[in-house]
Protein backbone atom coordinates (compact mmCIF):
# COMPACT_ATOMS: atom_id res chain seq x y z
CA UNK A 1 0.00 0.00 0.00
CA UNK A 2 1.54 3.62 -1.12
CA UNK A 3 1.12 5.94 1.97
CA UNK A 4 1.02 9.71 1.14
CA UNK A 5 3.74 11.60 1.89
CA UNK A 6 1.77 13.09 5.05
CA UNK A 7 1.83 9.84 6.74
CA UNK A 8 5.65 9.23 5.92
CA UNK A 9 6.86 12.41 7.98
CA UNK A 10 8.97 11.46 10.99
CA UNK A 11 7.57 12.92 14.30
CA UNK A 12 8.51 16.21 15.53
CA UNK A 13 11.61 15.67 17.21
CA UNK A 14 13.34 18.34 19.35
CA UNK A 15 16.55 16.50 19.61
CA UNK A 16 18.75 14.72 16.72
CA UNK A 17 17.10 11.61 15.79
CA UNK A 18 19.30 8.96 15.23
CA UNK A 19 18.58 6.77 12.61
CA UNK A 20 20.02 2.94 13.82
CA UNK A 21 19.82 -0.03 11.77
CA UNK A 22 16.79 -2.38 12.93
CA UNK A 23 19.24 -5.06 13.99
CA UNK A 24 21.00 -2.73 15.67
CA UNK A 25 17.54 -1.49 17.58
CA UNK A 26 16.09 -4.91 18.00
CA UNK A 27 19.56 -5.88 19.69
CA UNK A 28 19.32 -2.71 21.69
CA UNK A 29 16.04 -3.52 22.88
CA UNK A 30 16.60 -6.90 23.55
CA UNK A 31 19.58 -5.77 26.24
CA UNK A 32 17.36 -3.28 27.57
CA UNK A 33 14.52 -5.73 27.83
CA UNK A 34 16.79 -8.12 29.73
CA UNK A 35 17.91 -5.34 32.05
CA UNK A 36 14.25 -4.06 32.62
CA UNK A 37 13.20 -7.23 34.80
CA UNK A 38 10.63 -8.19 32.09
CA UNK A 39 12.04 -11.93 32.88
CA UNK A 40 12.73 -11.91 28.64
CA UNK A 41 16.20 -12.99 28.30
CA UNK A 42 16.02 -12.00 24.24
CA UNK A 43 13.39 -10.42 21.77
CA UNK A 44 10.67 -11.87 20.83
CA UNK A 45 11.47 -12.26 17.21
CA UNK A 46 7.76 -12.94 16.37
CA UNK A 47 6.68 -9.51 17.02
CA UNK A 48 5.49 -8.10 13.67
CA UNK A 49 5.45 -5.06 12.26
CA UNK A 50 8.93 -3.65 12.33
CA UNK A 51 10.47 -3.31 9.60
CA UNK A 52 12.54 -0.29 8.91
CA UNK A 53 15.08 2.02 10.59
CA UNK A 54 14.06 3.14 13.61
CA UNK A 55 13.79 7.44 14.59
CA UNK A 56 13.78 7.62 18.66
CA UNK A 57 14.40 10.95 20.72
CA UNK A 58 16.11 10.79 23.30
CA UNK A 59 14.41 12.22 26.93
CA UNK A 60 15.78 14.40 28.95
CA UNK A 61 16.84 12.41 31.48
CA UNK A 62 18.37 9.81 29.25
CA UNK A 63 20.63 12.75 27.86
CA UNK A 64 21.08 13.53 30.96
CA UNK A 65 22.36 10.15 32.47
CA UNK A 66 24.44 9.57 28.88
CA UNK A 67 26.37 12.66 29.87
CA UNK A 68 27.00 11.93 33.09
CA UNK A 69 28.22 8.21 32.00
CA UNK A 70 30.43 9.86 29.47
CA UNK A 71 32.07 12.39 32.23
CA UNK A 72 30.63 15.45 30.78
CA UNK A 73 28.49 17.75 32.56
CA UNK A 74 25.09 17.35 32.00
CA UNK A 75 22.72 20.08 30.55
CA UNK A 76 19.00 20.63 32.09
CA UNK A 77 17.04 22.93 30.87
CA UNK A 78 15.63 24.51 33.80
CA UNK A 79 16.28 25.80 37.53
CA UNK A 80 17.19 24.24 40.93
CA UNK A 81 14.01 24.41 41.75
CA UNK A 82 11.90 23.80 38.76
CA UNK A 83 9.27 21.34 39.26
CA UNK A 84 9.45 17.86 37.43
CA UNK A 85 7.45 14.73 37.65
CA UNK A 86 9.25 11.24 37.55
CA UNK A 87 7.30 8.18 36.22
CA UNK A 88 10.05 4.98 36.15
CA UNK A 89 8.96 3.11 32.39
CA UNK A 90 7.77 0.18 34.17
CA UNK A 91 5.35 2.31 36.02
CA UNK A 92 3.90 3.78 32.98
CA UNK A 93 3.78 0.20 31.27
CA UNK A 94 1.43 -1.29 34.13
CA UNK A 95 -0.43 1.89 34.13
CA UNK A 96 -1.28 1.61 30.37
CA UNK A 97 -2.18 -2.33 30.45
CA UNK A 98 -4.33 -1.57 33.39
CA UNK A 99 -6.35 1.01 31.41
CA UNK A 100 -6.14 -1.55 28.25
CA UNK A 101 -7.83 -4.34 30.19
CA UNK A 102 -10.06 -2.50 32.64
CA UNK A 103 -14.07 -3.10 31.46
CA UNK A 104 -14.74 0.01 31.38
CA UNK A 105 -13.23 3.87 31.40
CA UNK A 106 -16.20 5.77 32.47
CA UNK A 107 -13.85 8.45 32.14
CA UNK A 108 -11.49 10.42 29.86
CA UNK A 109 -9.05 11.32 32.09
CA UNK A 110 -6.64 8.96 34.12
CA UNK A 111 -3.52 10.32 35.69
CA UNK A 112 -0.97 7.76 35.34
CA UNK A 113 1.78 9.50 37.99
CA UNK A 114 4.27 8.88 40.41
CA UNK A 115 2.13 11.60 42.22
CA UNK A 116 4.21 13.78 43.61
CA UNK A 117 6.48 16.77 41.98
CA UNK A 118 10.24 16.65 42.68
CA UNK A 119 12.56 19.32 42.34
CA UNK A 120 15.30 19.39 39.74
CA UNK A 121 17.50 20.05 42.22
CA UNK A 122 16.45 16.26 43.99
CA UNK A 123 16.83 15.01 40.89
CA UNK A 124 20.57 16.23 40.82
CA UNK A 125 21.52 15.46 44.76
CA UNK A 126 20.17 11.65 43.81
CA UNK A 127 22.33 11.52 40.80
CA UNK A 128 25.39 12.85 42.76
CA UNK A 129 24.97 9.96 45.21
CA UNK A 130 24.86 7.30 42.50
CA UNK A 131 27.71 9.39 40.28
CA UNK A 132 30.00 11.01 42.46
CA UNK A 133 31.95 13.51 40.72
CA UNK A 134 28.86 13.72 38.57
CA UNK A 135 28.45 17.61 37.29
CA UNK A 136 25.16 19.37 36.16
CA UNK A 137 24.51 23.01 34.22
CA UNK A 138 21.22 24.76 34.75
CA UNK A 139 19.65 27.94 34.71
CA UNK A 140 20.93 29.91 37.87
CA UNK A 141 18.72 33.05 37.85
CA UNK A 142 15.36 31.09 36.79
CA UNK A 143 13.02 31.77 39.64
CA UNK A 144 10.35 28.78 39.82
CA UNK A 145 6.75 29.48 39.34
CA UNK A 146 5.55 27.33 42.85
CA UNK A 147 6.51 24.56 45.68
CA UNK A 148 5.85 20.62 44.72
CA UNK A 149 2.46 20.18 43.70
CA UNK A 150 0.63 16.61 43.85
CA UNK A 151 -1.23 14.94 40.55
CA UNK A 152 -3.65 13.81 41.56
CA UNK A 153 -3.91 9.93 40.34
CA UNK A 154 -7.10 8.51 42.59
CA UNK A 155 -9.13 8.08 39.58
CA UNK A 156 -6.38 6.14 38.10
CA UNK A 157 -6.22 4.01 42.00
CA UNK A 158 -9.57 3.50 42.28
CA UNK A 159 -10.63 2.26 38.78
CA UNK A 160 -7.17 1.39 37.54
CA UNK A 161 -5.77 -0.76 40.59
CA UNK A 162 -2.89 1.96 39.36
CA UNK A 163 -0.19 2.00 41.56
CA UNK A 164 3.81 3.63 40.93
CA UNK A 165 6.37 1.08 42.88
CA UNK A 166 9.43 2.72 41.39
CA UNK A 167 11.05 4.33 43.85
CA UNK A 168 12.66 7.68 42.33
CA UNK A 169 16.21 6.87 43.93
CA UNK A 170 16.40 3.04 42.54
CA UNK A 171 14.36 4.13 39.70
CA UNK A 172 17.53 6.10 38.38
CA UNK A 173 19.89 4.00 39.44
CA UNK A 174 18.48 1.42 37.25
CA UNK A 175 18.28 3.48 34.45
CA UNK A 176 22.02 4.04 34.93
CA UNK A 177 22.84 0.61 35.35
CA UNK A 178 21.05 -0.33 32.20
CA UNK A 179 22.98 2.62 30.04
CA UNK A 180 26.02 1.72 31.72
CA UNK A 181 25.89 -2.05 30.70
CA UNK B 1 2.23 -5.56 38.76
CA UNK B 2 -0.45 -6.91 37.45
CA UNK B 3 -0.37 -10.17 35.32
CA UNK B 4 -4.22 -10.91 34.55
CA UNK B 5 -4.53 -9.50 31.01
CA UNK B 6 -5.64 -12.65 29.34
CA UNK B 7 -8.51 -10.52 28.14
CA UNK B 8 -6.47 -8.76 25.79
CA UNK B 9 -5.86 -10.89 22.38
CA UNK B 10 -4.40 -9.55 20.04
CA UNK B 11 -3.08 -5.88 20.30
CA UNK B 12 -2.28 -2.67 18.29
CA UNK B 13 0.57 -0.82 19.47
CA UNK B 14 1.04 2.60 17.76
CA UNK B 15 4.24 4.32 18.73
CA UNK B 16 5.62 0.73 19.14
CA UNK B 17 9.40 2.61 18.46
CA UNK B 18 9.32 5.13 20.97
CA UNK B 19 10.41 4.95 24.42
CA UNK B 20 7.28 4.06 25.69
CA UNK B 21 5.90 1.73 23.02
CA UNK B 22 9.22 -0.49 22.87
CA UNK B 23 8.11 -1.36 26.28
CA UNK B 24 4.76 -1.38 26.28
CA UNK B 25 5.48 -4.39 23.35
CA UNK B 26 8.23 -6.19 25.06
CA UNK B 27 5.65 -6.26 27.94
CA UNK B 28 2.88 -7.58 25.83
CA UNK B 29 4.86 -9.84 24.74
CA UNK B 30 6.30 -11.44 27.97
CA UNK B 31 2.43 -12.03 28.50
CA UNK B 32 2.41 -13.91 25.57
CA UNK B 33 -0.38 -11.70 23.51
CA UNK B 34 -0.08 -11.36 19.69
CA UNK B 35 1.52 -7.86 19.12
CA UNK B 36 0.78 -5.69 15.56
CA UNK B 37 3.50 -2.81 16.31
CA UNK B 38 2.94 0.51 14.53
CA UNK B 39 4.89 3.71 14.04
CA UNK B 40 5.47 6.87 11.93
CA UNK B 41 9.11 5.91 11.54
CA UNK B 42 8.33 2.37 9.82
CA UNK B 43 6.73 2.73 6.49
CA UNK B 44 5.07 -0.47 6.48
CA UNK B 45 3.73 -0.09 10.01
CA UNK B 46 2.47 3.17 9.81
CA UNK B 47 -1.24 4.02 9.55
CA UNK B 48 -3.69 6.87 9.79
CA UNK B 49 -5.70 6.08 12.98
CA UNK B 50 -8.67 7.56 11.52
CA UNK B 51 -8.63 5.37 8.68
CA UNK B 52 -10.42 2.00 9.74
CA UNK B 53 -9.52 -0.03 6.64
CA UNK B 54 -5.45 1.54 6.95
CA UNK B 55 -5.94 0.52 10.67
CA UNK B 56 -7.12 -3.08 9.16
CA UNK B 57 -4.78 -2.94 6.37
CA UNK B 58 -1.95 -3.19 8.61
CA UNK B 59 -2.97 -5.57 11.11
CA UNK B 60 -3.72 -7.85 8.44
CA UNK B 61 -0.67 -7.36 6.86
CA UNK B 62 1.62 -7.78 10.11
Amino acid sequence: MALPAARLMKPPCPNPVRSIPQANWRQSLQHWATRANTGLTRWPCACRGFTDPGCRTPTTLESVLRALLAGQKAEFDAGKDDITRYLYIDDAVTGLLSAGRAATLPEWVYNITAGQGVFVRTITEVLRGLSPGARFSMHADRVASGGPSLIDNRRAADRLEFRPAMDLTVGLDAYLRALHE
Amino acid sequence: MSTGLRDLGRVLVTGAMGFLGAALVVRLRAFGHEVTASDLASERGACDLTNFADIEAVVQRG
